[in-house]
């Protein structure tokens, strides 16, 4: 029976644990990709139009543009969805309503904010009924600029998005 | 014999009949009435039930704070009816004035479509109707406290929301940096 201290303190054990635990680490990366980039190619949002920005995701998700075509289906239950597009002005009346939504959506998901109402209050940033920026209610992981941004911006984001989904190596 | 509207308003109003100058008589088409509320009640009652006025509607429920009167003056506000009589091509404003403690009356029972502008002038003008059938809040938070649009109300607020990670819901607390934002001294 061999000391498993002996094997950890020596120089030839650790050699021969690297060399073991090699191949399980490459696999694993590579397993983590093949996910990232099933999920990425298969984004679901969630519709979640509030105001004139949503009128732009229309565009995004018609002929011209056609989300469609790098996998993007607009679901209308939060529970089927792993993307929420947070497209419009929040206002403070809406504000739990959005939070509740974000909350149904199953990990890993996932949040995008288009335009500059939702960016930051945008317009309405010094209006007493508005939400300064929806991410001061959930963690934001694209922003889109633009009054309201063109759809192609939109397009970019959510292409920008499916690039940050198949790098992420931490989570799966 | 032709119709006179001017001398008609005068004649329904009559005692409550504040002021319609020769200059306020029908020009661009509007009519500006200052009365009371009796008799804006009283006139709008007969617009919408009385013959003469056929294919009139009403329009809008609007308000403004006027000038305190003095130092210790409570707020005072002027209600305007906007109504618009379509036999004449008139747009027809009747305005009355309002403080802290009297109460507008409703219109809603013989105008249908005057619900949702009393709902909105009672929520953002702070203007209290009297036998109000719908006292629901419209555009507003249902925690909102303020009257938003008041000479006094500053426009960008006095709370702000966040999302609390302890309590895990959403909580209002003051606005920080109000004085900047108001001075745009960033």
């Amino acid at each position: 029976m061999v000391d498993i201290s002996l094997i950890k303190e020596s120089w030839w054990g650790r050699t021969l644990c690297f060399l073991g635990y090699m191949p399980l680490g490459w696999l694993r990366l590579k397993f983590y990709k093949l996910v990232n980039w099933a999920r990425s190619g298969s984004l679901w949002p969630v519709t979640f139009g509030l105001a004139c920005c949503a009128v732009e995701m229309m565009h995004t998700a018609a002929a011209r543009y056609d989300m469609d075509r790098v996998g993007i289906i607009f679901r209308a239950s939060p529970r089927q969805s792993d993307v929420m597009i947070i497209a419009g002005t929040v206002t403070n009346k809406m504000a739990p309503a959005v939070r509740c939504v974000y909350e149904q959506i199953p990990n890993p998901k996932w949040v995008v904010s288009m335009g500059s109402c939702a960016n930051g209050g945008g317009y309405y940033d010094y209006s007493y009924a508005v939400l300064r920026g929806v991410d001061r209610i959930m963690p934001v992981d694209i922003y889109v600029p633009g009054c309201p941004p063109s759809a192609e911006a939109l397009l970019y984001g959510l292409i920008w998005l499916q690039r940050l989904i198949i790098e992420d190596e931490t989570s799966i | 014999m032709r119709f006179d509207l001017c001398n008609f308003l005068h004649y329904v109003l009559n005692k409550n009949l504040i002021l319609l100058s020769e200059s306020q008589k029908p020009r661009d088409h509007l009519i500006y009435v200052y009365t009371t509320r009796r008799g804006m009640r009283r006139l709008l009652a007969l617009i919408r039930l009385g013959n003469l006025f056929f294919g009139s509607f009403f329009s809008d429920i609007t308000g403004f704070d006027c000038l305190p009167a003095g130092k210790d003056a409570g707020r005072s506000i002027s209600l305007v009816y906007i109504v618009f009589l379509a036999r004449w091509g008139i747009k027809l404003c009747m305005c009355t004035s309002l403080n802290n403690w009297s109460r507008a009356p409703i219109i809603s029972e013989f105008f249908g479509g005057a619900i949702w502008p009393e709902r909105e002038a009672a929520e953002l003008l702070g203007i209290n109707f009297a036998n109000k059938l719908d006292v629901r809040r419209l555009m507003l938070d249902y925690t909102f406290e303020g009257v938003p649009l008041s000479r006094q109300f500053p426009a960008i607020g006095y709370e702000e929301l966040e999302y609390d990670a302890r309590l895990q819901w959403l909580i209002y607390h003051l606005l920080k940096s109000r004085d900047e934002a108001e001075l745009f001294a960033f």
